[in-house]
């Protein structure tokens, strides 16, 4: 299972981060759709509530909704209720601070960077997106640990620390029921899966060959 | 792998068992990538490296554009310092310049292009990619031009300099209407320069260091302050930056024994700082200029020492003078139906501008006296006013006759001294190719700048690119009156606006919001607005597209605000462009690009991406002009070289000698100046100093090449005659076309004037017996002032909110709820907490009254008020009861409240308690020269709330 488990996680990150990259895409919620999860609970429930409010099938008419509502929601013109930078949240409303530099370090140590540069490097889709990579590498031996214990500390110091704020703001301000569900989706995850994380390394869940 | 009695804490952790993903869908999850690419080890070290470098290049959180200096750490500006090499600011940096970083990594930044989906005003966008923004821009033009023609297409490039590769983008479709903030700012003030020197602002001589050549030949910076007196009248250097060498400046000359009286209705920071405060009535500025060039006619004694006001040397390099005497003369005899005193008399000015008869005496005598002297004018006393243009005109004949002009620590016309930059990349050529109009029912062709909807339509007067009175034209669109297409109509169709916001700064804001939001039937009247800026202002909520340009710090320009001589400073890349922005080069090359491919046949790729295939390109084609000013004055620049020649080249190249003297041309070319030429040396280049540079025409510009007092006369030459001066032309227009331009016809005239003007300006009361009857009801005038902050521009940058100015911009808010900012080591920091922001604890714009009015009318400070003018416009705000002002006056400052575009943080929060100037100002009330709005000509009533 826990195979699964390292491939689930890739499969969440991936679909968070692609959430969180404008323009939302048909594929993205297609696939967003596409999942079961046979728990109950806060993430299932969440992704459930997400997938229901979706049209099924996905009209162009919705993909727009959530489009325009995503643009006022983070992307602009101007201030946006939902911010999703980490800067933004630690250091003083101010975009490129300290933490947009760290994460911009820790990308590099691990031999990438972000494929549109000028995007700052701590924006949420690309710290979702960096957790995805790292669950990539969970799945080759060798990288395993390695790539676990960097999510859990990439986790805890980089995106949990705002993530609840940015959370709530979307939440709060959400018109499109949409994305009070991927917020919660959202938090969720991470926090579950810091806590799998933490457990895991500590021995409690798996045995890293 | 194994696991260990996972299965159960697994499901009691509620995680990570999905199922049933789709094999399309994963795949397509797979498909998205993580976002991130794979770079060589090499690759990582070398950006894993602290590499902190220092860029020079120039600020533009206020019009001054400053030289700064700016740290880079990892690709992250980090620090502003000023550019100690650059004389505008010799290393100083204020506090706007230095908090520009929080301007640069502002939140609220425009990130992305934007198309509207709602209604315009109702701010509903949707982000959409560049491809998407262009195609729609282009397919609209395109679709607009073929309908109307490319006049129907406005470019207002705002209140920044570097708009050039807009304006050479515009005037290649084929419009003539390319403009900037100026053109509805304070083009009154302007005018006595130009039409008398062909220049445009008068500045003391207090640029420091100028470079100046010694008697033995070499060049050395020289320091000393030489000015004796400074008036400053309705101009406030100290909080309204638009030149920063001269706040700077006029403490060191006060320091070196200059006296500085500063005549302003309120006590602005300048006014602190002066020996003199001189409270004036508002609109009356012309009076005192004139009862002081009357006292300095009557009383000027060429052989007492005491009383030799007039240097009569001004007579060898001008030319009019008797006649506008005579004009000037023959009104001083008359007397003013409201107070039947004589005009220009002590008395008659005394009663108007509330100004005691001896003290205007002892200004108009220490003035005349007291030499070098300069008497320098602004924006809100004259550039504001309906009359500001006679107040300009009395006051460059004041500087003139004094002597004062162009001598050691006087006056200096800064627009004929500074570098030429443009050059070919301005696009001017662009409208001289011809079209056919169809004008009643005729084919008629001329060129594309008499399409003109000002030269050519009301406003004949209006030069430089200015364009006065906007929301009309989008309402009525333009009939033009005068030059080959007389006759000819068109409507206003597309308004593209880059950094400016007159929605809040130009004329009245209900006006500009109406002309925006009209329709005819479904479709808008102006059908395209693009807005095309940094931050997220008010006009933008009215754009259909919107368009992230380069903050200052990732885009090129030139720089040279206004100095005493050439200096040209370099806006240089400094961090790369963040999210979708683009620099003004990318969008006219995007733009063009579009155009061309979609068939606009008057886009050309070698005018274009063939011509100037990078950013740097363009910016070297603007340089190729500089210095561009004739070789005068004394100590002359470069000796070696003939006088009045015009100097092309480096700074060293003309030094070195490396430069050819083309005697035909009279042009003397050393090696062109470039952007990496400007890199090399500190991102400025500096070309000496000289003083009486209007000797011999110098670099006068007018046809005359003198100082002219005359602006419609006749030569005679080869045995022809000719008529000349600055009125001519519009005059030659008005008498071919038989018709009036309406605003003149309204002061009695049939043309512009020749010489001395005098009409009174409006909504005045004490001066205009037309407006006399509102005394009473509307006891106070309303003037507008400057806080710190860059007009409209600079409210969303945090720390320039909790800064007081001038008792106008004040720690007067309510208690309210809101997000809880602490100062932390990396400036404001959000706590994430809400928290209940204490009354009296925010800097907020405010009505600043007198003390004496408040206690009349049983206020308190804090009180909040609305303000009524006779037309019934209103606004709000809360008063600020103080000693600073003169009894009878509020004062508001432009930009500072009733600010709606949510994006300004607490600016926008209590929009609902601040006072917005432009909500007062007389939409019909456009100056009769130019069509500048009168943002100062306000009467008005106070209710409390
Ligand atoms: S005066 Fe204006 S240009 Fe100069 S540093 Fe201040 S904000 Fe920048």
């Amino acid at each position: 299972m826990t195979g699964d488990m390292l491939e689930t996680r890739l499969i969440l990150y991936r679909l968070l981060a692609a959430l969180y990259h404008y323009p939302m895409s048909e594929e993205t919620l297609e696939a967003l759709r596409s999942l079961d999860w046979q728990e109950n609970g806060g993430a299932a429930e969440a992704l459930r509530e997400a997938q229901s409010a979706l049209d099924a099938p996905l009209s162009a008419a919705m993909l727009e909704r959530l489009n325009v509502e995503m643009t006022r929601l983070m992307e602009g013109p101007g201030v946006t209720p939902a911010i999703p930078y980490a800067s933004y949240h630690l250091h003083g409303q101010q975009l490129m601070g300290p933490s947009a530099q760290a994460v911009r370090r820790l990308y590099l140590e691990w031999g990438v960077a972000p494929e549109q540069g000028a995007i700052p490097p701590d924006h949420l889709s690309l710290e979702l997106g960096f957790l995805s990579f790292l669950a990539e590498q969970t799945l080759e031996d060798d990288k395993r640990e390695d790539a676990l214990r960097a999510s859990l500390v990439f986790l805890r110091e980089h995106l949990l620390p705002w993530l609840p704020q940015f959370c709530a703001a979307l939440e709060t301000s959400a018109r499109e029921p949409f994305f009070g569900a991927l917020s919660r989706l959202t938090r969720q995850v991470a926090a579950a899966d810091e806590l799998w994380l933490h457990e895991s390394l500590s021995g409690q869940l798996i045995e890293l060959s | 792998m194994k696991t260990q009695n996972s299965e159960k804490q697994l499901s009691r952790r509620d995680f990570l068992k999905l199922s049933g993903v789709g094999a399309a869908s994963l795949a397509a999850l797979q498909g998205l990538g993580s976002g991130f690419k794979p770079i060589s080890a090499a690759a990582a070290r070398a950006a894993l490296q602290d590499n902190a470098k220092y860029v020079y290049t120039s600020c533009v959180m206020c019009p001054a554009e400053c030289g700064i200096k700016v740290k880079v750490e990892n690709g992250v500006a980090s620090a502003i310092y000023g550019n100690v090499y650059g004389p505008m600011n010799t290393n100083g940096v204020c506090g706007k310049g230095a908090s520009g970083l929080q301007m640069v990594y502002n939140a609220n930044r425009i990130k992305y292009p934007m198309i509207r989906v709602g209604e315009r005003g109702e701010s509903k966008f949707k982000r959409v990619s560049w491809d998407e923004a262009l195609n729609y821009i282009a397919d609209k033009l395109i679709a607009l031009k073929k309908k109307h023609g490319a006049e129907c297409a406005i470019m207002d490039a705002g209140d920044v300099t570097d708009r050039d590769p807009y304006w050479y983008l515009f005037r290649a479709f084929g419009s003539p209407h390319v403009t900037e903030h100026g053109a509805i700012c304070d083009t009154p003030r302007r005018h006595g320069p130009k039409i008398m020197f062909g220049g445009k602002r008068v500045e003391p001589d207090v640029m420091r260091p100028v470079l100046v050549r010694q008697p033995d030949g070499s060049l050395k910076n020289d320091y000393s302050y030489r000015t004796k007196l400074i008036i400053y009248a309705g101009w406030n250097p100290f909080t309204a930056t638009r030149i920063n060498y001269e706040s700077r400046g006029t403490v060191e000359a006060k320091l070196a024994g200059a006296k500085i009286i500063v005549i302003d209705p309120a006590l602005s920071n300048t006014a602190t700082k002066a020996d003199q405060w001189i409270p004036i009535r508002p609109g009356t500025d012309p009076d005192l200029f004139a009862a002081i060039l009357r006292y300095i006619l009557e009383n000027n004694d060429d052989n007492d020492p005491f009383r030799r006001y007039i240097d009569w040397s001004f007579q060898e390099y001008s030319q009019g003078w008797d006649e506008f005497l005579a004009a000037f003369r023959s009104r001083w005899y008359k007397k003013d139906p409201l107070n039947g005193l004589k005009y220009f008399s002590l008395e008659w000015a005394a009663e108007r501008t509330g100004i005691a008869a001896d003290k205007i005496a002892e200004l108009a005598h220490t003035y005349g006296i007291t030499k070098p002297a300069a008497l320098v004018w602004g924006m809100n006393g004259i550039g504001h006013h309906y009359n500001g243009y006679v107040a300009s005109i009395i006051g460059t004949v004041l500087n003139v006759i004094t002597g004062n002009m162009e001598v050691p620590g006087g006056a200096i016309d800064t627009e004929l001294v500074k570098s030429d930059k443009g050059g070919k990349a301005k696009g001017e050529d662009f409208v001289k190719r011809e079209v056919t109009r169809k004008v009643n029912g005729q084919d008629v062709t001329g060129k594309i700048e008499e399409l003109h909807m000002d030269y050519y339509g009301d406003w004949p007067a209006a030069w430089d690119d200015v364009v006065g009175d906007y929301p009309r034209r989008f309402l009525e669109g333009v009939t033009l009156r005068y030059g080959p297409f007389r006759g000819y109509k068109y409507p206003i169709k597309a308004f593209f606006m880059r950094t400016g916001n007159p929605v809040i700064t130009g004329s009245n804001t209900a006006h500009w919001i109406e002309a925006l939001t009209a329709k005819d039937g479904d479709e808008y009247r102006v059908e395209l607005v693009v807005y095309i800026d940094t931050p997220m202002l008010e006009t933008g909520l009215y754009a259909d597209v919107i368009l992230p340009e380069a903050s200052y710090l990732e885009r090129m320009a030139l720089s040279d605000i206004y100095p005493s001589h050439q200096v040209i400073y370099l806006r240089d890349f400094v961090i790369d462009k963040l999210h979708e922005s683009k620099t003004q080069y990318d969008i006219m090359i995007a733009l063009a690009q579009k155009l061309h491919e979609k068939g606009d046949p008057d886009i050309k790729p070698e005018d274009f991406w063939e011509k100037f295939p990078t950013e740097e390109d363009f910016w070297n084609e603007a340089l190729k002009v500089a210095p561009g000013r004739a070789h005068a004055g004394v100590p002359l620049p470069y000796p070696k070289y003939p006088v009045n020649y015009k100097l092309i080249g480096t700074p060293d190249s003309l030094e070195s000698g490396k430069a050819t003297i083309d005697d035909e041309k009279k042009v003397v070319q050393g090696e062109y100046v470039t952007a990496q030429w400007l890199r090399e040396h500190n991102g400025v280049a500096i070309w000496p100093m000289s003083w009486h540079r209007f000797n011999n025409g110098g670099v006068l510009k007018t046809a005359s090449k003198k100082v002219e007092f005359v602006w419609d006369y006749e030569v005679e030459k080869d045995g022809e005659k000719k008529r000349q001066g600055q009125y001519s032309k519009y005059n030659k227009l008005i008498e071919a076309a038989g018709e009036t331009p309406f605003a003149i016809a309204k002061l009695g005239w049939k043309k512009y004037e020749s010489t001395f003007y005098w009409f009174e300006t409006v909504w005045n009361p004490y001066t205009n017996p037309d407006y006399a009857k509102y005394k009473d009801e509307y006891p106070f005038q309303v003037v507008c002032g400057r806080v710190h902050h860059a007009m409209s521009g600079t409210q969303l940058v945090d720390w320039l909110g909790r800064i007081p100015t001038e008792d106008l911009w004040a720690p007067l808010n309510d208690e309210r709820v809101v997000d809880e900012i602490v100062i932390g080591e990396n400036g404001p920091t959000p706590s994430g907490r809400k928290v209940q922001l204490a009354k009296g604890s925010w800097c907020i714009g405010v009505i600043q009254m007198s003390a004496s009015d408040g206690r009349k009318l049983g206020l308190q400070t804090g009180d909040l008020v609305e303000l009524e003018t006779p037309l019934g416009h209103k606004t709000r705000g809360k008063v600020n009861l103080v000693e600073t002002i003169r009894p009878g006056v509020l004062r508001v400052a432009m930009g500072a409240g009733g600010r709606f575009s949510p994006g300004l943080g607490l600016t926008y929060d209590f929009r609902d308690v601040t006072p917005n100037a432009n909500d007062l100002t007389d939409p019909e009330g456009h100056s009769p020269i130019m069509g500048m709005p009168v943002y100062a000509d306000i009467i008005a009533k106070v209710k409390k709330l």
